[in-house]
């Protein structure tokens, strides 16, 4: 975010906290993409990742008042989604709902890399094929692995959202990265993109 | 053979510090001689390697385009919630304070009359005359359960009717609660 971007935000937010339901548009406007895809890849399923990010959005403007601007707004919401995304898993687990496969997509949604029809079948399975991986790993461990790979968090950053140590994020990485390759080739399924050579 | 699984876990590490970003040269360098004598090492970091980039690739999801306008009808009004929660907080206030406020200008109204003897005598035979008129509402509660006892030992069906009684109270107000209660939409 460029420094002009953050000020409009501290603007945003000094409104929203006095009431200002026009300013706390401004900033779902702003953060609605990454509060749904974190909601969508922890839930793996878009009705229910829509109502979690509706939630978070709600449960942030409620408690806006506690929020501590020494960090950033993105970190303190991200947090509150992902949180209500774990919950949501453990109410599902409890509830014994086994699902045979992965839901069929949103018509709703929408990615910013489809092109023409080829490429959406592409993508399509792509997509599949990432959120049936990540489908196959513990909640803390998904919740790692997004906000690493979506959001390009450090380990620090991580550590803040869910509240734990660097360590325990570091472990939980380096855990999922390998249970994700085993099932790849346990399912001898390696992902069709292309490899990089990591140098 | 622990030796080797050892160079297994420490491959693992330099292969997550790869991914990172953060292997250092020598490392790099170790790692590439491991993957050369060991073919399951060499197969997981292609598979490692190719979900990495898999989940770089990965884009960020949007919902669909009415939703800032669907998530602000949702949003509760916290100005008028402000309003309510400051105007109960200041009625418990006044609720509080008003009757301190009264007993306090009641005790330095009649204040002086404590220290009046006719008033602590007035008060110490009103005190008697309550202890009298107490015990005899007990003693009168004690013979009237006497004499109640004589009665259901000469006649105890009353008994019996007694707890029909007390069965029909309870059954009436379970119905009339069952009928009242509000029912889910």
């Amino acid at each position: 975010m460029t420094y002009q971007g953050f000020e409009e935000e501290q603007i945003w937010l000094e409104q929203a906290r006095r009431g200002n339901k026009e300013a706390f548009g401004m900033l779902i406007e702003a953060y609605q993409a990454p509060v749904f895809n974190l909601a969508y890849r922890m839930l793996g399923n878009a009705d229910e990742a829509e109502q979690a990010a509706q939630e978070a959005f709600i449960r942030a403007w409620t408690r806006l008042d506690s929020y501590d601007p020494a960090h950033k707004f993105s970190t303190w919401l991200l947090s509150i989604t992902s949180n209500y995304c774990v919950d949501q898993l453990r109410k599902r687990r409890a509830q014994l709902l086994s699902l045979d496969g992965p839901l069929p997509a949103h018509p709703a949604l929408m990615s910013e890399s489809a092109s023409g029809p080829e490429a959406q079948v592409a993508d399509g399975e792509q997509e599949e094929y990432v959120q049936n991986l990540l489908e196959t790993l513990p909640a803390d461990y998904r919740q790692a692995v997004i906000l690493r790979y979506w959001y390009d968090m450090s380990y620090d950053e991580i550590a803040e959202v869910m509240d734990t140590t660097v360590s325990a994020i570091k472990s939980r990485l380096f855990r999922a990265r390998r249970q994700l390759a085993e099932t790849s080739m346990e399912l001898e399924i390696v992902p069709a993109a292309p490899v990089e050579t990591i140098s | 053979m622990e030796q080797r699984i050892m160079e297994h876990d420490e491959i693992y590490t330099l292969m997550m510090e790869a991914l990172d970003g953060e292997l250092e040269e020598s490392d790099q360098g170790q790692m590439m001689a491991h993957f050369q004598e060991c073919s399951t090492c060499a197969r997981e970091w292609e598979t490692i390697q190719a979900i990495h980039q898999l989940l770089l690739q990965a884009p960020v999801l949007s919902p669909a385009a009415d939703f800032t306008q669907r998530t602000l009808a949702l949003l509760p009004n916290t100005r008028y919630r402000i309003y309510a929660i400051s105007a109960i907080y200041g009625f418990l206030l006044l609720v509080g304070l008003i009757p301190l406020a009264v007993i306090i200008w009641f005790i330095l109204q009649i204040g002086p009359a404590f220290n009046q003897p006719a008033f602590i005598r007035g008060l110490q035979q009103g005190g008697g005359q309550l202890l009298e008129v107490m015990q005899t509402v007990v003693q009168a509660g004690w013979q009237g359960l006497g004499t109640f006892g004589e009665l259901l030992g000469q006649q105890p069906s009353i008994l019996g009717w007694l707890l029909v009684l007390v069965g029909v109270v309870f059954l009436w107000g379970g119905v009339y609660s069952q009928l009242t209660r509000p029912q889910r939409v």
